[in-house]
This record gives structure tokens, C-alpha cells and sequence, in this order.
């Protein structure tokens, strides 16, 4: 019995090794995690610099690796590096200025529209309000226009009011424009901003 | 010296809207997908893909005065630009793999069959792709966008914007996508389940007044 046990084991580990070396690599996978977490918690405090350490290398390679993206000719190249610096950390201020640069001058008004959703997550940054205000007086796509108007009626923010009163003055601003304006300004108006 | 400069003149145009016999244009490696950039004030773009490696390019006057229509072609890189005479429709034959780069203000923008990235933007006119696969990046300030994927053969992300013209996408059936979606006022539509996250290409759509409409192909008979 016991032996005839051994020989099916034997059969069904020859087996899987040779059917499946993905196995192996999820395993392996799963014990440098097991290991890594282990690492982090009960290793001494050099090799934990050290994980963290690692951990920003990482940073900065997605972050480089957002910034080349935003750089390349393709449209739907300059969406992904978007996307991807939407999924950063919201403090990084290289990234930031590139996304604010996206927004004022990118070619495509589609990036330049996901560059505002990802800015709108950074919206607690001064820089980041400032560029807002500076790109809704530019001449801009009125699509693009609108999405900043809806970014700054979120903001509270007095410097909104001005802007969007003035925005009412230009006379090349579309009139759908001008009338989400007036919409922001009496949205603001409603939580006592004006 | 990888780099080509063409001019070319063509040749006087006494009668209204006649089409001129065509150019024929190489890529310096005819082998590698090529990208092509055309942008146009006024008049009509027409790109379509072929089995062939070279470009080819006609252009029809719209005026009766244009005596002389000038169009300049330079190509670098796999890069050809096309700048195409005033106030003149132009048609464009494209290896399949192309990928495009247009830009109109006024005109009607059309592409068939093209299976590369496509990057299109216009004020005035609409714009239709037919028939095509690559991540296409588009917008059109007042025209619609109508388009047809026979398949997506891409993990790039894709975006289709307008302020008022209507947005109508027909996708594959089995396609997975992250869908973007928001119009401010005009009514959205969706074959595709949005809420479903299967992974593949992000795909954005925004709209501030025309509506957006995205659907499913129907199955062709036999598959």
C-alpha cells in the first residue's frame, strides 16, 4: 500500500514538473513575496532603508517612464503616460509641471482633457490651482475650456470667481463657454462664494 | 541623408473640380508601417488603405481660379507630410498599416480600412473611420464622429471627444475595454456592459452637448 502510494506520487511530481513549469514560477513568485514581506517586517533597520530605498527607484522609473510616454509623437502614447501619472503619487512636482505643460500645449485635445482629470486629483496644490486659472484665459479648445471650468467651480476658491467673470468679457470665448461659466459662478454662488 | 524633399507642381487646372492624375510616393523604408500627416484649412481628406507599399495622392480642386495647385510632400524617417493646396478635396492610398495624423478645419474627414494609429482632429467638419483597428485618438469640435472597428488589435488607450457633435463608435463584441464615459448634457448609450473591469485598452469618451453611442457589432454569419 504505502509503497504503491510512493510510486503515484513520484509519477504525479514527474508529471507536473514536466507538464507545468508554471507552477514553479508562480511558487517562486509567491515565496520572494512571502519572503519580502517577512523582510519588511523583522529585518533590521539598514535592510529596510534599503527596501525603501528600492521602492522609490521604482517610483522614479514609472515616473521617468510617464514622462518619456508624454514626450512620444503617438496620441495614444501621450493618453497612456496620462494614465499612468494618474496613478502616481500625487505629490510629484516633475510630473506635475509636465501635465500642466500637456495641458497648455499638447496638440491632441483629447490628452490635453485626460491631462486635466489626472491635474483634478492634484488640485489641493497651489501649482496646480494657479495652472488651472492661467490655461481657462488662454485660447484654448472650448471643450477643454469647460472641463477647466467644471475643475475650478470645485476648488472654492475666490480666485475662480474672478476668473470665470472675466472669462465673460473676452469675445472670442465661445458662448457655450461663457454660459458654463455663468453656471459655475452661480453654482459657487449657492455655497457662498462670490 | 535619410531625408527626401519633394515638390511638386502640378500641372494647370483650367476645368472646376477636375482631379489631378496622382502622385505616387515611397517610404524611405517601405518595409516598417509608415506614418502619414496631412493638415488642411478647407476641403475634404480622404485616406484609404490598400495592399500596395507606396502612397498615393490626388487632389481636386474645389475653385474654378486655381490656375496653379501646388502640394508638397516631404517624408523623413517613415514620416510623410502632405501639404495639400488650398481650398482642395484630397484622397490618399495607404499601405494597410499606416498610421495618420489629420487635422482639418472645415472639411469632411473620411478613412477606410486603415489598421494603424490613427490621430484625428477637426473644428467644423466630421469625421468617419471605416473599417479600422489600431487606438485611434479623435475629436471634432462641431461635426460628429462616427466609427467602425472590424477588430481592435491594440492594448493602447483610445479617446473620442466632441463639444456638440454626436459620438457613434460600433466596437467588436468580445472586446474588453476600460470605458471612460461622460457628456454633460446630451444621452449616453452603451451596448457594453460599464461597469465590467476585463482589463485591455482605457477608452475614453467625452461629449458636452451631442451624445455618445457605443455598440456592439453584429455577429457576421458564419463566425
Amino acid at each position: 500500500m504505502r509503497a504503491r502510494f510512493h510510486d503515484m506520487l513520484a509519477k504525479e511530481t514527474k508529471q507536473s514538473s514536466n507538464a507545468s513549469p508554471w507552477i514553479w514560477r508562480i511558487a517562486a513568485v509567491a515565496a520572494i513575496a512571502v519572503f519580502g514581506f517577512a523582510a519588511g517586517r523583522y529585518l533590521p533597520r539598514e535592510q529596510a532603508n534599503e527596501i525603501s530605498s528600492l521602492r522609490r527607484e521604482v517610483h522614479d522609473i514609472r515616473e521617468m517612464f510617464a514622462l518619456s510616454l508624454l514626450q512620444q509623437q503617438s496620441a495614444s502614447d501621450r493618453l497612456r503616460g496620462v494614465s499612468f501619472a494618474y496613478q502616481m503619487e500625487k505629490g510629484d512636482s516633475q510630473l506635475r509641471e509636465v501635465l500642466l505643460e500637456t495641458l497648455n500645449s499638447d496638440s491632441s485635445v483629447d490628452v490635453r482633457l485626460a491631462a486635466i482629470d489626472a491635474l483634478r486629483r492634484m488640485a489641493a496644490q497651489p501649482p496646480v490651482r494657479q495652472g488651472f486659472l492661467d490655461s481657462l484665459t488662454r485660447p484654448q479648445s472650448p471643450l477643454v475650456q469647460i472641463a477647466l471650468i467644471d475643475a475650478v467651480v470645485e476648488l472654492n476658491d475666490r480666485k475662480s470667481v474672478t476668473v470665470l467673470r472675466k472669462l465673460q468679457t473676452i469675445s472670442d470665448v465661445d458662448d457655450l463657454v461663457k454660459q458654463r461659466a455663468r453656471w459655475g459662478l452661480d453654482q459657487m454662488r449657492a455655497r457662498g462664494i462670490s | 541623408m535619410n531625408g527626401a524633399i519633394l515638390f511638386l507642381c502640378l500641372g494647370t487646372v483650367a476645368l472646376n473640380a477636375q482631379m489631378n492624375s496622382g502622385i505616387k510616393v515611397s517610404f524611405s523604408d517601405p518595409e516598417r508601417p509608415g506614418t502619414v500627416k496631412i493638415r488642411q484649412t478647407n476641403g475634404s481628406i480622404t485616406i484609404r488603405g490598400y495592399s500596395g507599399t507606396e502612397v498615393l495622392i490626388e487632389s481636386k480642386s474645389l475653385q474654378k481660379q486655381h490656375a496653379k495647385m501646388e502640394m508638397r510632400v516631404t517624408e523623413e524617417g517613415n514620416h510623410m507630410t502632405i501639404a495639400a493646396p488650398m481650398n482642395s478635396g484630397i484622397v490618399v492610398q495607404v499601405p494597410f498599416q499606416t498610421s495618420l495624423q489629420l487635422n482639418a478645419a472645415n472639411g469632411a474627414i473620411l478613412v477606410e480600412k486603415v489598421l494603424g494609429e490613427i490621430d484625428v482632429q477637426s473644428v467644423n467638419g466630421s469625421i468617419v473611420l471605416h473599417g479600422v483597428a489600431g487606438a485611434v485618438v479623435a475629436h471634432s469640435q462641431n461635426g460628429s464622429i462616427v466609427a467602425i472597428f472590424d477588430k481592435v488589435d491594440t492594448h493602447r488607450p483610445m479617446s473620442f471627444s466632441s463639444m456638440n457633435g454626436k459620438i457613434d463608435v460600433t466596437f467588436p463584441a468580445d472586446l474588453k475595454a476600460i470605458f471612460k464615459v461622460m457628456d454633460q448634457r446630451g444621452a449616453v448609450h452603451s451596448d457594453f456592459d460599464m461597469m465590467t473591469r476585463g482589463g485591455g485598452p482605457e477608452i475614453q469618451f467625452k461629449n458636452y452637448n451631442g451624445g455618445i453611442n457605443i455598440r456592439k457589432a453584429a455577429k457576421k454569419a458564419g463566425t
